[in-house]
């Protein structure tokens, strides 16, 4: 009930917000977060810049220590000493979120942006019980929805009250006949007004019936479960159903489905989707299969190193990669066709770049195969192509007249960018 | 044929390498359970039943994967194989000596079979030196004491999985996920094995690694013609990499055959269900989802009839819940235990 008059809300609010932003929802725009360590800064997310949509699934992919995640936090404002927002923008609705102060983001952070993280038996308190860590989350955020919710309780409650005292009044002077169907209506509302109306029991209704929402079988007694008598999959559903608790308009997951087994994943793949059809909010997913993208997201983003090569949507960057790390990435996926088995895996060669001294120009250089001088020098920026695809790389480039700076890079000049 | 070695016959160098023509290894009716201790009295108060009748064999320069989700028994056989964990039913053999539950004698025959685990920072002592890690084996199972041979060999044991000499001396912390794992693997390699059981080697890796580490351990299968037993949850990667799958669900196989067999002719409803959850990369592989309900039941205490039957999505025999199905022989290959095909 609450969460409906909830959606309805929020949807007008949305096509207003809508046409102010044109239908974007999240705006990054050339976003550093570096990181200022004793060995030198660590460029983690240096110059990102995407759009997420409303009603939207945005796939951010990318291997290990590419800065997925603390692109992710930065949206959030999450990031710790000795990290820091560089330059940047990051527009919700509108509104600048790299400016806010601490104060103003808790209101932001569960409310607008609601973030999941990788591994639930971390992120779940494991002294507390289930239902009560879900309460939290309508006390700490919901406090005036419930509030107005308890008040109508009351008032129902009052009412049930006189009325239980006019039967009262009824019953005695009533027919004998009459006093034992008077009696058993006395009886059913005793049993209704039993439970004392309190904000924290208000908070635990609305948590079971969220967990029920979420297909969660028996939500009552999972509620008074902790999280160690849980199975992964469990918990990582009490996770999800904490990130809709408020009906955020972003939700962020972090690798949700990593620590899972596939049937299992299925399910909760699964389950994001109808969420999102039903809730119609906006997903920014951050995995590093390419898998779970495809059979996900409407559009991804594929980092390397900080940056963004590849942008667009899923349909035309999986059919048609164009950079050259988005294929490579591809290549390594082992297929199940009857050809791909008699093929070797392609390989990217080389290593993930140190991000404090990564290479100049373009990061992928050292270990592309069409590496040029141009690669070394410039650090391509992203390219709109056919088919709304963004690419990062200097293959595109219109102009290749210039024969010095195309000239393709031996192995050994490859390296040299190397540590 | 070379006759059986049981019981107290000693175990030499000269037995293990002999030339034999069957399975390098053969497990039969393998059954693991684990204790559960409790009450005020510590005592068992019931088992957990691992791995409950499993049988395959092993023969050189193959393959042989294991899939199943988590809690399906994958790892517990692998540990039993290498004396680990005891069995409490069933034999294992190694050309034709018994291994099973003979821990003293295990030495000799841990040179030839060897296995590299699913985490390589949890396998790899953080203050060891790369040359210590790798050359342990040769010390320890073949008895090297010469330092400056040990360290040539080591040196060339690392040439083969694209490591340099610059890596002997320093410390695991120093590499990065897909090297230590190449480390592993050069350890398992050192004693020249015939047997090696990998447990999830690739799982905990990106694509790109995951990539070269599985062209790597299919190049050292063509040069040294080792058999693996590879234990893994991911249906595409064993695909790339197996001769032959065993499908398992709950201590059981539900289905056994090559790749062809699995893969393009599926019977099993179970091994349906997994195949389609896999996430597809291109629209030709992209089928029609089964979503399995619920989750894997308790090894403890598992279901009556099929351990299956309760997720099953197939139309429901009378047979399912009450008794176990028999194996099925489908074709020479092809094994299924499922009530669907008994008759």
């Amino acid at each position: 009930m609450m969460s409906k008059t909830l959606n309805d809300s929020q949807s007008r609010k949305e096509q207003d917000t809508s046409n102010k932003t044109n239908g974007v929802l999240l705006d990054v725009k050339d976003l550093h977060t570096y990181f200022f360590t004793e060995e030198g800064i660590v460029k983690a997310v240096d110059g990102v810049s995407f759009q997420i949509n409303y009603d939207e699934i945005l796939g951010l992919v990318g291997e290990t220590g590419c800065g997925k995640s603390v692109t992710a936090l930065s949206l959030l404002k999450l990031i710790r000493s000795p990290g820091e927002i560089l330059s940047g923008q990051i527009l919700f609705d509108g509104d600048d979120i790299v400016s806010k102060t601490e104060d103003e983001m808790l209101k932001i952070r569960g409310n607008s942006i609601t973030m999941m993280f990788q591994d639930p038996m971390n992120s779940l308190n494991p002294v507390m019980k289930v239902g009560d860590q879900l309460a939290e989350v309508y006390l700490l955020h919901q406090m005036d929805n419930l509030k107005a919710e308890l008040i109508k309780a009351r008032e129902k409650n009052k009412r049930l009250k006189e009325n239980l005292k006019r039967m009262k009044n009824e019953l005695k002077t009533s027919s004998p006949d009459g006093a034992e169907t008077l009696k058993n209506q006395i009886k059913a509302i005793k049993e209704q007004i039993k439970f004392r109306i309190t904000i924290t029991n208000m908070a635990h209704r609305e948590s079971a019936a969220l967990l029920d929402r979420i297909g969660l079988p028996n939500a009552d007694t999972i509620i008074n479960r902790y999280p160690h008598e849980l199975s992964g999959g469990m918990r990582q559903r009490i996770m999800i159903a904490m990130g809709l608790a408020c009906n955020s308009k972003l939700l962020i997951c972090d690798e949700p489905t990593t620590a899972l087994d596939v049937t299992i994943q299925a399910q909760i793949l699964d389950m994001i989707r109808e969420l999102k059809r039903k809730l119609k909010n906006s997903v920014l997913f951050i995995t590093h299969s390419l898998g779970v993208i495809y059979e996900l997201c409407d559009r991804v983003a594929v980092m390397y190193s900080g940056n963004i090569v590849e942008y667009g949507p899923v349909e035309n960057i999986f059919k048609k990669p164009m950079h050259p790390y988005t294929k490579g990435l591809m290549g390594a996926i082992p297929r199940v066709t009857k050809a791909s088995r008699e093929s070797e895996l392609q390989i990217i060669p080389g290593m993930v770049p140190n991000l404090i001294y990564p290479p100049n120009g373009c990061r992928f250089h050292p270990r592309c195969d069409h590496a040029m001088q141009i690669c070394k020098e410039i650090n391509p920026p992203l390219k709109l192509m056919e088919n709304n695809v963004q690419v990062a790389c200097h293959l595109f480039d219109e102009d290749k007249s210039n024969s010095t700076l195309f000239r393709k890079l031996t192995f050994e000049e490859k390296q040299e960018d190397v540590l | 044929m070379n006759e059986a070695i049981t019981g107290k016959t000693k175990i030499t160098n000269k037995l293990i390498n002999q030339n034999y023509d069957g399975p390098l290894l053969t497990v039969k009716n393998l059954a693991v359970d684990y204790p559960i201790i409790g009450g005020i009295f510590m005592r068992q108060i019931g088992t957990v039943k691992a791995v409950r009748d499993i049988s395959f064999s092993v023969y050189p320069d193959e393959t042989l994967g294991i899939v199943g989700e988590s809690g399906c028994g994958k790892t517990t056989i692998a540990k039993t194989i290498l004396n680990l964990v005891e069995s409490s039913k069933g034999e294992i053999w190694y050309k034709n000596i018994r291994i099973d539950n003979r821990l003293k004698k295990m030495r000799k025959v841990r040179q030839k079979i060897q296995m590299v685990f699913q985490d390589p920072d949890a396998s790899l002592s953080p203050r060891m030196k790369i040359v210590d890690i790798v050359g342990e084996p040769l010390r320890n199972l073949q008895g090297m004491r010469d330092g400056t041979e040990i360290r040539r060999k080591v040196l060339l044991l690392l040439k083969q999985v694209s490591l340099k000499a610059e890596h002997l001396d320093r410390f695991p912390h120093e590499f990065s996920g897909g090297q230590k794992q190449r480390i592993v693997i050069a350890r398992a390699l050192a004693c020249e094995p015939d047997v090696i059981c990998l447990d999830e080697p690739t799982s905990a890796l990106d694509v790109s690694v995951q990539a070269q580490i599985l062209n790597l351990l299919k190049d050292l299968q063509e040069k040294f013609h080792i058999a693996y037993v590879f234990i893994t949850h991911d249906l595409s990667v064993i695909h790339h990499i197996g001769h032959r799958i065993g499908v398992m669900y709950l201590g059981l196989f539900v289905e056994t055959g090559t790749i062809d067999d699995i893969f393009y002719n599926t019977q099993h409803p179970y091994t349906k269900a997994l195949l389609s959850a896999r996430p597809a990369v291109s629209e030709d592989e992209k089928q029609h989802k089964i979503i399995l309900e619920g989750e894997i039941p308790s090894p403890s205490n598992p279901p009556t009839g099929c351990s299956f039957h309760p997720r099953c999505q197939e139309k429901m025999l009378p047979e399912c819940n009450k008794e176990s199905p028999h194996e099925t022989i489908l074709s020479d290959t092809h094994h299924v235990w499922c009530w669907k095909y008994a008759k």
